[in-house]
């Protein structure tokens, strides 16, 4: 079955076209959907975002094995550490203590702040510290004179007149800062009363404000805190043992009161409220656990509050595995939980879309820019928009492609940092593949339109430019004038050199090369010449099928070639015309001759009858040999002419074969030996004795001899001397065996030998002996269809013929 | 009597042609195309039939090979084609000699006889004896020294005779000039010249009917000269 080339139909184009959009966004947007779904972010309660990459590898790993319930586990450990140390601050006794007395300098000591090492303090309710905190501080400035600023503090002793200068004001007026005292001291004393110094007052004032500030914020955090770590908020469960004001301190958020127990029966009682648990002991440095926390994390956890959470705390964290709260934990167990069902699926039907996709595209490549002629032949064609330059639409495509690749990168990177919320993702991307896949097709369908139909290259903008800059450059070599096509070449060469050689060592390099270029070039044009200098030799010397191969050949020697080549054709044209005008006289002249002969047959047989009668009367019998003689002069006429036409026709077969030339010669002359007798010619012959071999067609060569010694009878001078020679010459590094015969001829020559070979043309007075006038063209014609040479001299009325044949060796 | 038919379509031809066999004591049928041959040859007791070959009807050609089908009667073709292609055809139909126009009667009465010669006494000189040599009508007695060619007495000098009977013993071998030279005159065949071809071109104008197209002693040009075998 032969298989039968198709042409793709428009409509089959567009609906596969239209398939393979949508299985390239269909692709990218499940990949795109795969990705999404494998980035878990997690939000914890503490604000901070965590990211994973889920594989479906670890699908089987619980949730507490998970290393996003290590990272949410320590985080909300911080946390309850913080809230911990919070709480000792905030409580007494497990609850919130708003009349707790706060020594002012006393607690900013304690949390390790400015101002702590202050000797004078004050002692506030902790409630009236947060809501001072909350509030603001509010001032009133003071003026007066020293005595009056100083009787505002408790117990003026005098003050140094170096410390009155931290205090602005002029002359004996001074000006100063006083702190509205919203919440009076534990006591009932407002803070200007607390101090007996300016300086006094002015430190206490400071210590206050900070404290109330960090109280404040703490308060803040610490019902935060409280909340998110209350009973049934969350699924973890603590208690930290701290020590306060001496005495340990047990802080949890289970109902157990644990005040009492030792570290292995809290620990016990932990563990019934849930699988993981944590026991951490500072002192010992110590930590157990299976929750997969490390004791250096840990350690690293608690060093910020080491104030606080000392070595005599203890912290014991258990999570309740049913996550019955709905905290963060619980949500990240149930996003990983939920985790694509099907994601194995959903890959192998991205993968299955990719392969359709591939074959979509083989097959569309191979169908692409294909075009059936009505002959059913496959043809490759272009679209006009193809003749777009394809490096400018190459690198169009692939900006946009870069584009896209941009785009999408920006957008994972959204996507990770939570700006890009999920939804958006695949659809993006949806877009972004149609764009890319667009830019794809159109790039990828065009290079092959182009290559198929092997104009890539032509489309290019670099072929046009170098198309152009060829065309200006082949328009001088051709067009230009020869001073323009020499001249602009030498010097474009010699300024090249110069440039070149002035740059330096490698400038030198390349202008030796430029010059070997230009010497080859200059080689080859040389040779190109050459040989169609040869090729116009070999047509000169009679090879008219003779072609100059112009394959390689450029400018003049091309036009040169071409020239020669037509001439050659034109040559070979007329030959051949020649020869078949020839030949169709040769057929002519036989068929008429053929006509002639039966006439003659009866006239010269009626003549004979005639002849035989008994003719008393002379002048009758004159009459008759008149007959006789021209009857049988038409008759040798009519066979000489079809003889001679048949001969320069070419319509005559020849047979070489080797033969001796002077046993030919020997043989020829035994033939006109009474002839020449009846003339009285003497023949003077000088034949080697040694056979003279030649290659010949026998019966041809006879014909010459035989018409050449007919020439000398009928010819030849009465009683004259006639001498056949046969020697070896040499010609043209060949040899050559030459037969030359030379008599007297017994009419003046007056003729050249060109004239005398002319058929019909001879010596005037001749023509009124028989004969045909055409044995020495046919002579001629014969020796040179034999590859012999044929040639007359004339010399006065000595006549020469030569005729000469290659010598025939046997091995050759 | 000998009964002959001529065939042409140019009446004079015939009619001239009938004279001079008349003159020879011929007996003349007389046909002018292809048909009339056929017919001839059918009816009258010829014993050679002369054809031209271009002629209405039938032409000689196909004529010959009619009368081949019936009769093994000798046929000369007279043509005015004388191409070596047409002489071959004629031939190798079953001719046995081809003369073309313009012809020497002389020359065809003289073959006629020839042929009927051939024809009539073929198989009758069978008697070869040691002294007797052959080849085709070519007869020479080497006892006698008489040569006949078909019956006809002819008169060699002793040269010609040697010549002739040397070839003759060697039929179809080639003596160049030199050999011949040297084994009759048994020396050596220093400047032989044209002797040589002088006595054999005597020998075949006296035992040829046409010299120029010699039956017996072919010239091998270049080479020598032989008898063909027959």
């Amino acid at each position: 079955m032969e298989r039968k080339e198709k042409q793709m139909s428009k409509g089959k184009r567009e609906i596969l076209l239209f398939l393979e959009r949508i299985l390239a966004i269909g692709m990218v947007v499940i990949v795109a959907f795969v990705f999404a779904n494998s980035f878990l972010s997690v939000s914890t309660n503490y604000k901070t975002t965590y990211h994973y990459v889920i594989s479906p590898l670890d699908k089987e790993a619980s949730f507490e094995n998970r290393k996003v319930f290590r990272d949410l586990l320590k985080g909300n450990t911080e946390k309850l550490i913080e809230l911990s140390v919070l709480r000792s601050q905030m409580e007494s006794n497990g609850v919130y203590n708003p009349k707790k007395e706060v020594d002012v300098t006393e607690w900013l000591r304690s949390l390790g702040e400015e101002g702590g090492e202050q000797k004078v303090s004050a002692t506030y309710y902790l409630e009236d510290l947060i809501k001072w905190g909350n509030y603001g501080f509010e001032y009133q400035t003071k003026t007066g004179t020293w005595q009056e600023l100083n009787a505002m503090l408790r117990g003026n002793d005098g003050i140094s007149t170096e410390k009155v200068d931290k205090l602005q004001g002029t002359g004996t007026k001074y000006a100063m800062e006083l702190l509205v005292n919203r919440y009076r001291t534990v006591d009932g004393k407002e803070l200007n009363q607390c101090v007996s110094t300016v300086e006094d007052y002015e430190a206490l004032k400071a210590n206050v404000e900070t404290l109330a500030t960090i109280l404040f914020e703490n308060y803040s955090k610490y019902m935060e805190l409280l909340k998110l770590y209350g009973t049934g908020q969350t699924n973890l469960y603590y208690c930290v043992l701290l020590e306060q004001d001496g005495k340990p301190v047990y802080l949890t958020n289970t109902n157990f009161s644990f005040q009492g127990m030792n570290g292995d029966d809290i620990g016990e009682q932990m563990q019934t409220l849930g699988e993981r648990n944590l026991v951490f002991d500072p002192s010992k440095m110590q930590m157990n656990t299976n929750t997969g926390i490390t004791a250096s994390e840990m350690r690293a956890i608690v060093k910020k509050y080491n104030n606080t959470f000392g070595d005599n705390s203890k912290l014991w964290i258990t999570v309740d595995t049913k996550y019955p709260a709905k905290d963060d934990l619980y949500y990240a167990k149930e996003r990983i939980d939920k985790f694509m069902p099907y994601y194995w699926q959903t890959l192998a039907t991205a993968v299955g879309a990719f392969l359709i996709w591939l074959l979509l595209i083989v097959y569309l490549c191979k169908q692409e820019g294909k075009v059936l002629t009505p002959e059913g032949e496959v043809q490759y064609t272009i679209k006009k928009f193809d003749h777009f330059f394809f490096e400018i639409w190459f690198i169009l495509i692939v900006a946009l492609e870069i584009f896209c690749v941009m785009v999408a990168l920006q957008l994972v990177i959204g996507f990770v940092n939570g700006t890009v919320r999920y939804p958006w993702l695949p659809a993006i991307f949806g877009v972004l593949a149609l764009m890319a896949n667009e830019g794809f097709l159109s790039i990828l369908f065009t290079s092959l339109r182009r290559i198929k139909a092997k104009k890539l290259w032509k489309t290019t903008f670099v072929y046009h430019i170098i198309d152009v800059l060829q065309k200006m450059a082949k328009d001088t070599y051709d067009n230009g004038s020869v001073a323009s096509r020499t001249w602009i070449p030498y010097l474009i060469f010699l300024m090249g050199n110069l440039i070149l050689v002035l740059l330096g060592v490698g400038g030198i390099l390349g202008a030796f090369l430029l010059d070997l270029l230009v010497g080859a070039y200059l080689y080859r044009e040389n040779k190109a010449r050459k040989e169609i200098v040869a090729g116009i030799e070999t047509i000169k010397n009679g090879e008219v099928n003779y072609q100059v191969d112009t394959k390689h050949l450029h400018g003049d020697n091309l036009i040169l070639a071409l020239s020669v080549n037509t001439i050659g054709a034109s040559i070979r044209n007329a030959v051949e015309t020649s020869m078949k005008d020839e030949r169709m006289k040769a057929d002519l002249i036989t068929n008429v001759s053929h006509d002639i002969k039966t006439p003659l047959t009866s006239i010269i047989t009626y003549v004979d009858l005639l002849k035989r009668e008994n003719i008393q009367d002379e002048k009758i019998a004159s009459y008759i040999a008149v007959l006789d003689t021209k009857s049988q002069r038409l008759k040798q006429l009519t066979d000489d002419l079809v003889e001679a036409s048949k001969i320069s026709s070419g319509n005559v077969s020849i047979q070489l074969m080797p033969l001796d030339f002077s046993e030919m010669i020997r043989q020829s002359l035994g033939e006109f030996y009474e002839k020449f007798e009846e003339k009285g010619l003497q023949v003077l012959s000088k034949l080697p004795e040694e056979p003279a071999m030649i290659e010949a067609d026998p019966r041809h060569l006879f014909r010459v001899m035989e018409n050449l010694f007919t020439n000398v009878y009928k010819y030849g001078l009465d009683a004259t001397r006639v001498y056949v020679e046969l020697e070896k010459v040499e010609k043209a590094e060949k040899s050559f065996l030459q037969l030359s015969i030379k008599n007297i001829s017994q009419n003046p020559l007056d003729r050249t030998p060109e004239e005398l070979l002319e058929r019909f043309m001879r010596g005037d007075d001749s023509r009124k002996t028989e004969g045909s006038g055409l044995g020495l063209s046919i002579a001629k014609n014969l020796v040179e269809s034999q590859y012999g040479q044929f040639h007359l001299e004339i010399d006065g009325d000595l006549f020469k013929a030569y005729v000469s044949f290659p010598e025939w060796k046997e091995e050759a | 009597m000998t009964k002959i038919l001529i065939c042409d379509d140019e009446k004079e031809i015939v009619d001239a042609l009938e004279i001079y066999f008349m003159n020879e004591g011929f007996q003349v049928v007389k046909a002018y195309d292809g048909e009339q041959a056929v017919e001839a040859v059918k009816k009258e007791e010829v014993q050679l039939a002369i054809l031209d070959i271009m002629m209405p009807k039938l032409d000689g050609i196909r004529a010959a090979m009619k009368i081949r089908e019936f009769s093994t009667v000798p046929i000369i073709f007279l043509s005015a084609k004388s191409q070596d292609a047409d002489k071959i055809l004629g031939l190798n139909i079953g001719a046995d000699d081809y003369i073309t126009k313009p012809f020497n009667p002389l020359e065809v009465v003289a073959r006629v006889k020839s042929n009927i010669r051939r024809y009539t006494k073929l198989g009758a000189l069978k008697e070869e004896t040691e002294s007797i040599y052959q080849a085709g009508g070519l007869v020479l007695n080497d006892e006698t020294k008489e040569v006949t060619v078909d019956g006809e007495g002819v008169k060699l000098t002793p040269i010609e005779y040697n010549i002739l009977l040397l070839l003759v013993k060697n039929q179809g071998r080639v003596f160049s000039i030199q050999q011949i030279y040297e084994s009759i005159w048994e020396e050596e065949a220093i400047g032989a010249d044209n002797t040589v071809a002088v006595h054999i071109r005597h020998i075949r104008e006296k035992i040829e009917i046409n010299p120029k197209e010699p039956k017996y002693l072919k010239v091998v040009w270049g080479v020598g000269y032989k008898i063909e075998k027959q």
